[in-house]
């Protein structure tokens, strides 16, 4: 039963709420400190990483005090403390020499736990990728080179520049199914989400947010997983504590808290990729959603629910485009016709195949079991077969081709302000006005 | 109800299509022989039965498909390895192979060479003699039977101290036989280990050939195709390798013995197989 709560009860548990927030994003900040610059961590031993900070102690005393205080310091650093120090400012300068000391011995212990932390992290993440790697090549016994890369870019985001595939998908405008975003996220926190159903609430939270983020990190903080997770997490969060979420503003929070933390990426292509397709489905999904949804109901049974969810990924995948066409126009000079086509009707299979995908990873992992080796084998010959068909479907476009064009500037001007003039007239005819969805949609008032 | 039919229905459909899986890869009695298209580089798989010799690896993980292809799934043992020499092309894999599956009896000849591949291959070795396998060094005439039938005898002599071999004449060289058929694998032999094993009569005329060094004109000599008077002759190699085997000259020879060629740079892994006194292409399969 709901509660009414006051408007007092409210603030409070605002109040409460940004605090956490506050709190959260302070410790993921510090983390992703932490975890960014792994690669000079990662080379050292932890020896030379303890020698690292070492300096710390004379620099800060030496370089910041006054004159006659960093005279008395630094000869006292060079020579034993009782020959030095005079009985005038032998008791300031002892105590503040002290002071600093402790101060940077914090520091310092501080210091050499968190490049310890990092060692161990990427140790065991370097270790977590061998063993995969070494299952990886198991898999290859079942699967040729190629799926098992196309795997890999489906659920780990992997792409491999030799994969024979990527000619076809780029040309028939595919290759972002091959980096790890918003459907890897949810996918990752639906099942985490599913598997702790029994526990509390809060340590379902706790435990969905870990895997979300474990996966982030794994992935090395893919600008559209950081996006979709950020996402992912405040809507959670927010919901956890009862208070209304704004997709758009959700949307608008997570990329600003992306770039508070990593301003360098604000020049990130995928980024702004990521945001303006997401963007893209929460505007224009439901606007396209109008054109088909007046219109006679598909046949019932399993062909009409396969025909309603196509339509349905259909108009996902074009709202998607919608923005991010003008942005590959502009960048690339290229307009890729054939993606509006091809993505609606190639895009829906995914879901189910990324999700044998993970979980032919997961068997691998546990092939040592033969029970478990005999699935894993049994779900790469039905997913060999899969495989094979949507190659050959994204083959089957080839023919169309000739609908991708090279722009130059005039031309990538003109296609630009045809590409204003489409949406602006879905625009209009889709507002809210009750006579235009009227005459455009028979909708009852 | 509607439900327990659901569930009954999903059942059927999963163990059918997994009972159909089962007896495709299910093995028979008769001996399958497999020459693997590894690119340039030989491997090679003999089966019967849950009984399987492989020889040599390749240089990559090409094989695996190949084996994953032939092998059954729950059979994680292949119970004899053996590596005919030092190149990489031919033991490059091993290592990660014995990481996947089970051995019970290794054949490895006494290499000079010391390279990463082969220091990767002795790694592999050890661990696999902890858990119980067996080094051997071929001998002549020693041999492994399989369970139903079919012999593999070796040919290979001692190398005496004083000799200078090249690591390809240190190959192991056998014979399979099996019926009323006999199938020479030569590894890498050249003119001169070929000739040293003619003198002292050990080859027998044969219905196949594994051409020795895919197919260079350091090997397969006249004399030699002379005597063997191979029905099929099989080359392992690479498409468009640099090396620019098989040659010419060696195509020629075969051609004039009568041989069959069948190349794995042509048709992709080879599938023969032995049913008494008939060699059958069971398959033949370009991977990628």
């Amino acid at each position: 039963m709901a509660v009414k709560m006051t408007s007092n009860q409210r603030q409070l548990i605002s109040l409460i709420t940004i605090l956490i927030l506050i709190a959260i994003f302070i410790l993921i900040y510090f983390f992703t400190l932490i975890l960014i610059h792994h690669k000079l961590a990662t080379n050292k031993s932890r020896n030379q990483a303890k020698i690292i900070s070492i300096p710390n102690y004379f620099d800060l005393v030496c370089n910041n005090q006054p004159n006659l205080i960093k005279n008395q310091i630094c000869s006292l650093v060079e020579a034993p403390i009782g020959e030095n120090f005079g009985n005038q400012v032998r008791s300031p300068a002892k105590q503040i020499f002290t002071v600093k000391i402790l101060i940077n011995q914090v520091k310092d212990y501080l210091k050499t736990n968190l490049y310890l932390l990092k060692f161990r992290f990427f140790g065991l993440k370097n270790s977590l990728e061998e063993y995969q790697t070494k299952k990886s090549e198991a898999l290859l016994l079942w699967h040729q080179q190629d799926y098992l890369q196309f795997m890999n870019g489906l659920v780990l985001g992997q792409k491999s520049p030799q994969a024979s595939f990527l000619p076809a998908f780029t040309n028939a405008g595919l290759l972002h199914v091959l980096v790890a975003s918003g459907f890897n996220v949810a996918l990752v926190g639906g099942l985490a989400w599913k598997m702790t159903k029994k526990i509390s609430r809060i340590g379902q939270l706790a435990i969905v947010f870990l895997a979300v983020w474990g996966y982030v990190i794994y992935l090395e903080f893919e600008p559209p997983l950081l996006r979709a997770a950020w996402m992912f997490s405040l809507v959670l969060g927010l919901k956890y504590l009862g208070l209304r979420t704004n997709r758009i503003n959700i949307l608008a929070c997570s990329v600003a808290l992306i770039l508070v933390f990593k301003p360098d990426l604000i020049d990130s292509l995928s980024l702004w990729l990521s945001a303006l397709a997401t963007l893209g489905i929460m505007v224009f999904s439901r606007r396209l959603f109008m054109f088909w949804s007046e219109q006679p109901r598909l046949a019932g049974g399993i062909l009409g629910r396969l025909g309603s969810t196509l339509l349905e990924e259909g108009e996902v995948s074009l709202a998607a485009q919608a923005l991010i066409f003008p942005v590959l126009a502009w960048y690339f000079h290229s307009a890729n016709f054939v993606s509006f086509l091809a993505n609606p009707l190639l895009l829906p299979w995914l879901g189910t195949i990324t999700q044998l995908s993970g979980l032919q990873f997961f068997l691998s992992l546990v092939s040592q079991f033969w029970p478990l080796r005999l699935a894993s084998w049994w779900l790469a010959q039905i997913l060999n077969q899969f495989f094979a068909w949507y190659f050959a479907a994204v083959a089957w476009w080839q023919k169309f081709y000739f609908l991708n064009y090279a722009l130059n500037g005039d031309s990538t001007k003109l296609v630009i302000a045809g590409w204003i003039g489409v949406i602006s007239l879905v625009w209009l005819i889709t507002r809210t006005k009750q006579e235009t969805k009227n005459h455009f949609f028979h909708e009852k008032t | 109800m509607k439900k327990l039919k659901k569930l009954i229905i999903y059942c059927l459909i999963v163990g059918s299509s997994f009972s159909y899986f089962v007896i495709k890869k299910w093995p028979d009695k008769s001996i399958q022989i497999t020459f693997c298209d590894v690119g340039q580089g030989d491997s090679i798989l003999i089966q019967q039965d849950f009984f399987q010799v492989l020889i040599d690896s390749g240089r990559d993980e090409r094989v695996l498909g190949c084996l994953g292809q032939i092998l059954p799934p729950w059979d994680r043992k292949i119970e004899v390895m053996i590596l005919t020499h030092g190149d990489e092309d031919h033991l490059g894999f091993f290592g990660k192979i014995m990481g996947i599956y089970d051995t019970q009896f290794i054949f490895s000849p006494d290499t000079p060479k010391d390279t990463k591949a082969i220091r990767e291959v002795k790694e592999a070795i050890a661990a696999k003699l902890t858990r119980g396998a067996s080094l051997k060094q071929p001998i002549l005439g020693q041999s492994i039977s399989f369970p139903s039938g079919g012999v593999v005898t070796f040919l290979s002599l001692p190398s005496e101290p004083t000799e200078e071999l090249t690591e390809n004449d240190r190959s192991i060289v056998f014979l399979l036989e099996q019926g009323g058929t006999k199938w020479l694998f030569t590894g890498d032999l050249e003119a001169g280990g070929e000739l040293k094993l003619l003198k002292l009569g050990l080859f027998p005329q044969v219905e196949v050939l594994k051409v020795g060094h895919h197919g260079s004109k350091t090997s397969s000599t006249q004399e030699f195709l002379q005597v063997l008077q191979p029905n099929l002759a099989i080359v392992s190699v690479g498409a468009n390798n640099k090396y620019g085997h098989p040659a010419d000259e060696v195509l020629d020879n075969l051609r004039h013995t009568g041989s069959v060629i069948l190349r794995t740079d042509r048709l992709g892994d080879i599938t023969l197989s032995v049913d008494g006194e008939q060699i059958v292409v069971n398959r033949t399969q370009r991977r990628e």
